[in-house]
């Protein structure tokens, strides 16, 4: 998930909590690197401790992959037709 | 005492009403929203326009002011000018917050020009007050669609189907293609159902069930289904699909057999070329399959890709087709 807050932290729990996700982006772009499909979604100004935004966060989830589906659906189907096949 | 006798006759001369709240005004004001209404008819926006100055000039009553944001909106929408029509209804809704009207026609021009996640809240306030009004009920199912909440569309659909008493064959169409999409299979069954209750000659209903069926898995009952679709509107392409249903039911010589008059007809056509390929495939003859495989890779992409899997070649890997 990408937010678009641009926010200095508060307090001292907002400071670890900005430390675990810078660390978190940074592992993510190198898992990215081996992954087969991405999900990126925008978050707008949603913040990690935005606890009772929650739902919102999963609705922009399910959205993004909702519109990723069919591609991911395609993907799925090129690499295992062949597998499929033979064994039918 | 005396002072005042002279204003009797000029007080008996003007309808009362008229004199103290503005009702000459307020007749001009009608006069003037019936010539809008006309000119919207008749499709004159820019009438429209300049005849909506005139009319806030006479400073009318709220519930006129309220008609002529209808009449205005409706004209620009009409017109094609969505910018405007959505400022007009905008605006509108800002001063007339329960207004129906207002937040449906906006909630529809969101979902047409694609701003779906804007559409939602105002479909909900419509149905808030009118929980029957059909159009918010579709608009709303088809916005949640769009976003890929399938289970909320479900339920706005199935409520808009409702309320009409199943009796729009084009909504039935479109809910069951949404509950082959969210791969609800017995809700696809029931619509179909339901649909060819309705229209019985029409290969729609038994083409869904035939998707319900194989979306689940069950090849063999989806084949009977096919063929009297097929039987009922016979096309290449749902030909093809037959013959795709018999090799995932397990019987590659039928599926061959089914895709050969395809290829007799066209020996290029992709897709023949690529049911004919597997089926040769799945029996173990995979030279003889490698020249289909050939003529498939000339199809669309997705076919070609399918093609390219099978004859070892590189197929586009997930980065280039999921990432976005």
């Amino acid at each position: 998930m990408e937010n678009t807050a641009n926010k200095n932290p508060d307090s001292v729990l907002m400071t670890l909590l900005q430390v675990i996700d810078i660390r978190g982006s940074l592992l993510a772009k190198e898992a990215e690197k081996n992954a087969n499909f991405v999900l990126r979604t925008s978050v707008g100004d949603m913040t990690v401790a935005e606890f009772d935004r929650c739902v919102e966060a999963g609705e922009a989830g399910l959205t993004a992959a909702s519109a990723a589906m069919d591609a991911a659906r395609e993907n799925y189907l090129i690499f295992a037709a062949p597998r499929l096949v033979e064994k039918l | 005492m005396r002072a005042l006798a002279w204003l009797l006759p000029l007080l008996l001369a003007v309808p009362a009403q008229a004199f103290l709240f503005g009702g000459a005004s307020d007749a001009r004001a009608r006069a003037l929203l019936e010539e809008m209404r006309a000119a919207r008819d008749s499709g004159d926006c820019s009438s429209v326009g300049r005849l909506s100055e005139s009319f806030f000039a006479e400073k009318p009553p709220a519930s006129l002011r309220e008609e002529v944001y209808a009449c205005v909106g409706a004209c620009y929408e009409r017109g094609g000018l969505t910018d405007k029509a959505i400022s007009s209804y905008k605006l509108a809704l800002e001063l007339y917050p329960g207004n129906t009207l207002f937040a449906g026609r906006l909630a529809g021009i969101y979902n047409a020009a694609g701003f779906h996640a804007n559409a939602v809240p105002l479909f909900l306030r419509v149905l808030e007050r009118r929980p029957d009004d059909v159009p918010a009920c579709l608009g709303l199912a088809r916005a949640y669609a769009a976003l890929g909440f399938h289970a909320r569309a479900k339920t706005y659909y199935s409520r808009a189907v409702v309320l009409q008493d199943f009796s729009d064959s084009a909504l039935l169409k479109e809910y069951a293609a949404a509950m082959l999409r969210k791969r609800d299979w017995d809700e696809a069954l029931f619509i179909a159902g339901k649909g060819a209750a309705l229209l019985p000659g029409d290969a729609a209903w038994t083409l869904t069930r035939a998707r319900a069926y194989y979306g689940r898995g069950d090849h063999h009952k989806a084949l009977p289904e096919l063929e009297a679709a097929l039987l009922l509107a016979p096309s290449r392409a749902l030909r093809l699909e037959r013959a795709l249903c018999l090799l995932m039911a397990g019987l590659p010589r039928r599926a061959m057999a089914a895709a050969e008059p395809e290829l007799a007809a066209d020996p290029a056509d992709p897709l023949a070329a690529l049911v004919k390929g597997m089926a040769l495939y799945n029996l173990g003859e995979k030279a003889a399959a490698a020249p289909y495989f050939k003529t498939a890779g000339a199809g669309g992409p997705f076919t070609a890709a399918v093609a390219a899997a099978f004859a070892g070649g590189a197929a586009p890997t997930g980065t280039e087709t999921c990432k976005n």
